[in-house]
């Protein structure tokens, strides 16, 4: 059993190398995207949708929902970026089913370059909604002297982010094996579905902490535009409005 | 090392890839045909909402008509039973008028029979009196009866009140003093002088008399003046009893319609 699919190298030229992670990450990805071109190549808008576009329909609206009640904005903007990370991690972690395979998350590699990528999009959608001068001035709140703290906060949830989803996945991984070292029937099952069951939530872990972040980025602004759009209201429907408001 | 670098950054290279496929594979088409869904749903709903509407509006004005035409239903029924009831009356009344008219009808023959008949009996007991004093007066001889109704006449205007004598004799002279004698016979020229000594005697010697005949008298003697007339004959006697007789009509008129 190795500790990394890393280091399962399957062809290096220089310093490109084909290892396991990068094969299994590609089978993950060949079969998501077959699978949603198949789907959503005939879609069908009347009353009546086959049953594999009612499946990705109940997933991409459930996503959407989510991505609504947690972030309190459009999800529009938010869907692909969240929604591949939830899609992605849950998708190889729910392959672990087949014989042979090993997820993708298994790698720290993998974990990393997905949190990676979530340190990239929160000051991405930051500025998207707010501007840089909007978004840089967050880092300077309530005093300059936050600054560091606001950098630190920024790498340390990365990382917590990446090692909290390779902990897991590992840690399933590695009890799995040695459970059927030391219980060799039936119990092993049991965690194997236990395992089935983590590698679901810490999907859905990853990708509601990943909202949160991107969405607490992006809020400053869209709660300016909320006062904005309240204030004419507040006028015309009087104080008590006013009081509902701030309760909320 | 639990971190091959090189594989993070495939890693994140990958992720991306998958997003930007994803997005065009999963996120684009679903999103749009559940939007296009919401959106037929909603167009149907409106649609539905709109029809119900139009039906309620609809029922709303069929009901107004229904109740219109009950009241139009009630108006005419109303109206017809009016009509009926003017048209009852006025049968009702056409029905009297003819009713009275025909009575009135009836009145008025029963009235001009009953004037017919007296002209007739007038007629007729005028006729019988003439005849039975024509055959009488045949009988009895000429002379002597006109010599009776002459004395008679002539006795009576003797016996005349002194009042009816000055009126008469005021009458002569406003009537530039002639006086009209009219006889039912022809008068022989004795009594003719007779009647007019005893008149100019009484009324003045100037007196211009002139003698006349006329059936209607019957039998008689007149005296007439301009305005005045003084007589004695059968004739007179027939009007009185036709007089009498109207009288005794009239009277039975009276108590037929009481």
């Amino acid at each position: 059993m190795e500790l990394s699919l890393d280091q399962w190298v399957l062809w290096r030229w220089g310093p490109v190398v084909l290892n396991a992670t990068i094969l299994y990450t590609w089978l993950v990805m060949a079969l998501l995207v077959l699978g949603s071109w198949l789907v959503t190549r005939r879609l069908s808008t009347g009353a009546k949708i086959s049953p594999w576009q009612n499946l990705l329909e109940v997933l991409v609206a459930g996503m959407r929902e989510q991505i609504r009640q947690i972030s309190q904005q459009d999800p529009g903007p938010f869907l692909p970026f969240i929604g591949t990370l939830f899609v992605f991690i849950s998708f190889s972690n729910l392959l672990t089913v087949l014989p042979g395979y090993h997820p993708p998350t298994y790698s720290l590699s993998t974990t990393a370059g997905l949190a990676i990528c979530v340190l990239a999009a929160v000051p991405f959608y930051g500025i998207a909604q707010q501007g840089v001068r909007g978004y840089l001035s967050h880092y300077l709140k309530p005093t300059i002297l936050m600054l560091p703290f606001h950098i630190l906060s920024e790498l340390t949830r990365t990382l917590a982010l990446a090692v909290r989803l390779f902990g897991n996945v590992m840690s399933g991984a590695l009890l799995g094996a040695i459970l059927l070292a030391v219980v060799p029937l039936f119990f092993p099952l049991v965690m194997q579905l236990l395992e089935l069951l983590i590698g679901q939530v810490q999907a859905f872990i990853f990708a509601v902490l990943a909202t949160v972040y991107i969405a607490s980025a992006a809020q400053a602004h869209e709660e300016k535009r909320e006062a904005l759009r309240q204030r004419p209201a507040e006028e015309n429907q009087g104080p008590d409005k006013s009081k509902e408001d701030t309760n909320t | 090392m639990l971190i091959n670098w090189f594989t993070v950054a495939a890693q994140i290279v990958n992720f991306l890839i998958l997003v930007a496929l994803l997005k065009r594979f999963l996120y684009g088409p679903i999103v749009a045909a559940m939007t296009a869904r919401e959106g037929k749903i909603a167009a149907q709903l409106t649609e539905a909402r709109q029809k119900r509407q139009e039906a309620e509006q609809e029922e709303a004005s069929l009901h107004q008509k229904i109740r219109e035409i009950e009241e139009q239903r009630q108006e005419m029924l109303t109206e017809a039973g009016r009509q009926a009831e003017a048209h009852k009356k006025e049968l009702f009344s056409q029905a009297r008028q003819e009713v009275e008219q025909i009575r009135q009808k009836w009145a008025a023959s029963l009235k001009r029979e009953k004037e017919t008949f007296l002209q007739n009996l007038k007629q007729r007991l005028a006729q019988e009196v003439f005849a039975i004093s024509r055959r009488t007066l045949k009988e009895l001889g000429n002379l002597e009866l006109e010599q009776r109704l002459t004395e008679v006449f002539l006795d009576r205007l003797r016996q005349l009140a002194p009042e009816e004598q000055t009126a008469i004799r005021e009458s002569v002279k406003e009537a530039g003093g002639e006086l009209l004698v009219t006889t039912a016979f022809e008068l022989p020229e004795e009594t003719r002088e007779k009647i007019a000594a005893q008149v100019q005697d009484q009324f003045g010697r100037d007196l211009a008399l002139r003698f006349a005949t006329s059936g209607e008298l019957l039998a008689g003697i007149e005296l007439l003046t301009s305005s005045r007339k003084l007589a004695w004959s059968l004739g007179g006697f027939l009007d009185s009893l036709e007089e009498d007789l109207s009288q005794a009509f009239h009277e039975l008129e009276k108590s037929e319609a009481a």
